[in-house]
């Protein structure tokens, strides 16, 4: 099978993965592991009014 | 018929004469008359200096710089829990580590431990997978990043990549194993990579049945939240380091809170043992631990095999085994013999996109190409 139609293959699977963990809300676990980071820069940032 | 076939004793040896004393003539009288050459004025010396400081590898060194400092001040800040330069010039700089943080990078971020955050796809695969849960974005980001750019992060970005080249500036004579030894130590990262993905899957899927009390009993709780990442020497020198310098036994500081991975145990030995190997094996060959160790760079390596980014070998430019100064091949940090490989682009999965081979091939057959 050509190359190039391997590689759209994978990226539209791996795009499709993303979203998907995305919409399970797999992002916030990683957020949560980087908390850290937040709380450490939470005075750089604008407050939510 | 060839012109050769038909020439007479005297003509061969008048060629191998030409051979030996002509041809090395020639390149000595061509050299005089390039360095004799009248452009060679101030204006020509400013343009090839500018060139120079605009080469790939200048400007690899200044990004991978870039990308190990802010990586390394990440782990500092990730370390103590605060910034300490908050309030300084350069806490605008630092702007930047919470950005890089919540994307999943594709290689071993040093913030990547076990008891650490992750943001590294490979030891999200890790964290996640051992909770029972399939790890859709590091799946996700692990087969779209390697598509598109290839391993350039590995040549590029990742810090201990950088570190390891570090080492590899040292005036010692670099040594390699042969191409038989190379190919088969070179699969060895495969294997850990598949024993890493193994595991992972085991406890996974054990969790998620919760049959997983066992298992995780009968092993160290770094290891079993994270297989790989507890013993990677990027995080050991990442991270691991700095939290024994201000928090463990190095420290002058020392505190009451004594995380149970800084403990003086197996796993700590480990973990130091493996890194002071790898940075020693690093100052005799160029680049070890990515060529024959990195799961994360397999993992990369399998899919970048597809990747739009790769490069190419000219077939109209490229001199091929006749080529006097077959520097692509002794640029290459992880031993890929460009001139071994069939014109047209290279789809080598070891090959990590540092560009070296095209900066160095003097005759500009190695060219980068895109999709």
């Amino acid at each position: 099978m050509n190359r190039r139609v391997i590689a759209i293959a994978i990226l539209c699977v791996g795009l499709a993965a993303l979203a998907f963990g995305i919409a399970l809300g797999q992002h916030e676990i990683v957020r949560s592991w980087l908390q850290v980071f937040s709380d450490a820069y939470a005075p750089f940032f604008p407050q939510p009014p | 018929m060839s012109v050769t076939e038909n020439k007479s004793e005297p003509e061969e040896e008048h060629e191998r004469i030409w051979d030996r004393i002509g041809r090395p003539f020639t390149r000595w009288k061509k050299t005089l008359l390039e360095k004799s050459r009248p452009h060679k004025t101030l204006h020509y010396w400013v343009k090839k200096a500018f060139e120079e400081l605009l080469a790939i590898r200048i400007i690899r060194f200044i990004v991978q710089l870039s990308a190990f400092l802010v990586l390394f001040y990440a782990g500092i800040v990730f370390v103590l829990g605060y910034d300490p330069l908050m309030g300084t010039i350069f806490s605008g700089v630092a702007w930047l580590i919470p950005i890089f943080g919540y994307i999943p990078m594709p290689f071993d971020m040093p913030q990547g431990i076990a008891q650490g955050t992750a943001t590294s796809f490979f030891d999200l695969i890790q964290f996640i997978g051992q909770q029972g849960v399939f790890p859709y974005i590091a799946v996700g980001v692990i087969l779209i990043v390697p598509i598109l750019v290839g391993r350039s992060f590995c040549g590029w970005i990742c810090p201990f990549g950088f570190v390891q080249d570090l080492f590899a500036l040292t005036p010692i004579r670099k040594r390699f194993p042969s191409k038989k030894l190379d190919q088969r130590l070179k699969s060895v990262k495969y294997v850990i990579l598949f024993i890493v993905l193994f595991f992972v899957a085991w406890l996974g899927v054990s969790t998620f049945f919760g049959i997983d009390a066992n298992l995780r009993g009968a092993i160290p709780l770094e290891f079993a939240t994270a297989l790989w990442t507890t013993i990677n020497p990027s995080s050991t020198f990442f991270v691991i380091l700095p939290y024994l310098y201000l928090y463990g036994v190095i420290s002058p500081i020392l505190t009451e809170w004594n995380p149970p991975f800084l403990a003086w145990g197996i796993p700590m030995y480990i973990r130091l043992g493996f890194l002071i190997v790898v940075l020693l094996v690093a100052l005799f060959m160029t680049r070890p631990f990515c060529r024959y160790l990195c799961p994360t760079g397999a993992m990369m390596g399998l899919v970048g095999e597809f990747s739009f980014l790769t490069i190419s070998r000219s077939a109209t430019e490229c001199l091929g085994p006749t080529c006097d100064s077959p520097r692509c091949k002794q640029a290459c940090p992880v031993g890929i013999d460009v001139m071994a490989k069939p014109f047209g682009p290279i789809h080598d999965r070891e090959c990590i996109l540092c560009l070296d081979c095209v900066a160095k091939c003097g005759h500009d057959s190695v060219k980068v190409e895109y999709g």
